[in-house]
C-alpha cells in the first residue's frame, strides 16, 4: 500500500491577505468588494449575509461582547470568520478599513464607496440592505426593515491626534477600553442602524468601521510588543467560534495583515 | 436628565505634577438606547444645545453604544449574578459598566489655580436612531459613582 502524505505549507510560507485602506480601492478591487457582499447577500442559509449580520445583534443570542475584556479579541474572531464566508463567494477579497481619521472623512463622514445607491450600474450592496424577519419580529413595533444612516457632523469624527495618544498606551486594558469608546463614538456618529447594538451589523459599514478598530489594535501590538492580554483572558472561548482569545492575537496566523495599499500579480503558474 | 455634582480635587502642600487625570463614571447602564455623555466643569446650566468649547467649560464626552432594549421575554434582560461557585458562565451582558474620561489639561489648570473643588455637570444626549429618539435622554443616563483618578 503506498501512503501520500500531505506535506502542510508553513504559516509563514503561506501569502497573507491585505486588508486595505477602503479610501484606495482601486475599481476591480471595489467591483470583488461589492461582489463578495451582493452574493453573501443572497445566500439565505447560514453561509450568507442575514446569518452573519444577526450573530452580532438580532435575532437573539445577541454573540457579540461589548464593553468586556474580550471586546476587541471577539470582534477580531467576527471579522476573521465573516471574511473567510466571503472569500468562499470571492476568493481574493479582504475586508477594507475606513479612516474615519483623515482629512477627507472629516469632510464627507462615510466612504463614498459605502454610500453612493447604485455602482456599475447596480444597487450599491455596501449601502445597505434589508434585516431578517425573525430579527425585525424580535424587534417588536418599530423594528426597522431595512438599514439607515444618520450621520452627523464629519468634522466631530475622531482625529489623528486622538488615535496618536491612543497608540501611546502601555496597558492593554487601558488601551481597550479607551479604544471601544472611539469605537461606541463612531457608532453613535453613524446614527439610524448602527447606533444600536441590535442591527449595527447589518450595515456593511458596520465592518469597516471594525477593520478600523482591528488595524489599531494591530498597529498598538506592533508598538508595544511586549505588553499583552491578561493571562487569565487567553484561555477565554470567543462563542459561537471555536478560537480562543490567545489564537486571536497573532493577525498573521490568521492569514492576514494590514495595509494601505495592496496588489498582487501572478506570474507564472 | 443631566446630573451635577461637586467632585474634590487633589490638595495639600504636595501635589505632584499630574501626567494624566481619569474621570470614572461608575454603574451605566447600557441596556436601553445608545447615548453620548458631555461633560462640563464650572457650567451647571450645561444643557445638550450648550456649545462643546472650552468656554462653555466642555472638557470632553464619551458615548455607550448600547442594546436598544430589552427583545427576550419578561427576566430575560434582567442582570442574573452566578447561581453557584461554579457558574462559569460569563457575566451577564447588562451588567453596568464603567468609563473614564481623560481630563488632565482641565485639571491641570484647575489645580494650578489651586481650586479644591469642581462643579461636574454630566449631559446626556441621546441621538435619534433606528431604536431611539431624542426625548429618551430623559432618563439614560445612571451613574453609581464618579471617580477622578490622578497619576505622576
Amino acid at each position: 500500500m503506498t501512503v501520500t502524505t500531505v506535506q502542510a505549507q508553513p504559516v509563514s510560507q503561506a501569502p497573507l491577505s491585505y486588508r486595505k485602506n477602503v479610501a484606495m480601492l482601486r475599481g476591480p478591487q471595489l467591483a470583488t468588494l461589492r461582489s463578495a457582499f451582493h452574493a453573501s447577500m443572497q445566500l439565505s442559509d447560514d453561509r450568507g449575509w442575514q446569518y452573519w449580520a444577526g450573530v452580532h445583534g438580532l435575532p437573539l443570542p445577541m454573540y457579540c461582547q461589548h464593553h468586556t475584556p474580550l471586546f476587541l479579541a471577539w470582534h477580531r474572531a467576527y471579522l476573521y470568520y465573516f471574511e473567510l464566508s466571503l472569500k468562499e463567494l470571492e476568493p481574493t477579497v479582504t475586508l477594507p478599513w475606513w479612516d474615519w481619521t483623515s482629512s477627507w472623512s472629516h469632510q464627507v463622514g462615510f466612504p463614498v464607496s459605502y454610500s453612493v445607491a447604485e455602482a456599475g450600474g447596480e444597487p450599491n450592496p455596501l449601502a445597505g440592505g434589508p434585516i431578517n424577519a425573525l430579527a425585525q419580529q424580535q424587534g417588536g413595533a418599530g423594528a426597522p426593515d431595512h438599514t439607515s444612516r444618520n450621520p452627523d457632523d464629519p468634522a466631530s469624527l475622531p482625529t489623528a491626534a486622538e488615535i496618536s495618544q491612543l497608540l501611546g498606551l502601555g496597558d492593554f486594558l487601558d488601551f481597550q477600553q479607551q479604544l471601544e469608546s472611539i469605537h461606541d463614538g463612531v457608532h453613535v456618529w453613524s446614527g439610524g442602524t448602527m447606533a444600536e447594538i441590535p442591527y449595527a451589523a447589518y450595515d456593511p459599514i458596520f465592518f469597516a468601521h471594525h477593520c478600523m478598530i482591528d488595524r489599531l489594535w494591530r498597529l498598538w501590538q506592533l508598538q508595544h510588543p511586549t505588553a499583552g492580554v491578561p493571562a487569565d483572558l487567553l484561555a477565554e472561548a470567543l462563542p459561537p467560534f471555536n478560537i480562543t482569545v490567545a489564537q486571536t492575537l497573532n493577525v498573521n496566523a490568521l492569514g492576514y495583515d494590514y495595509a494601505s495599499f495592496s496588489s498582487r500579480t501572478q506570474i507564472g503558474g | 436628565m443631566a446630573i451635577t455634582f461637586e467632585l474634590e480635587l487633589p490638595a495639600g502642600d504636595v501635589r505632584p505634577e499630574l501626567s494624566r487625570a481619569d474621570l470614572t463614571f461608575y454603574g451605566l447602564d447600557h441596556s436601553g438606547p445608545s447615548y453620548q455623555v458631555r461633560v462640563f466643569f464650572s457650567n451647571p446650566n450645561a444643557g445638550p444645545d450648550t456649545p462643546l468649547n472650552a468656554g462653555e467649560g466642555f472638557v470632553g464626552m464619551f458615548a455607550v453604544f448600547a442594546h436598544g432594549g430589552c427583545f427576550g421575554e419578561e427576566g430575560h434582560c434582567d442582570v442574573r449574578p452566578p447561581v453557584s461557585p461554579f457558574d462559569r458562565r460569563p457575566p451577564h451582558p447588562l451588567v453596568p459598566i464603567a468609563r473614564y474620561l481623560t481630563v488632565t489639561d482641565a485639571i491641570r489648570d484647575l489645580m494650578g489655580r489651586d481650586e479644591r473643588s469642581v462643579t461636574v455637570t454630566a449631559v446626556p444626549v441621546v441621538r435619534p436612531s433606528a431604536l431611539a429618539t431624542a426625548d429618551q435622554a430623559a432618563d439614560v443616563l445612571t451613574v453609581d459613582q464618579v471617580a477622578l483618578h490622578t497619576f505622576e
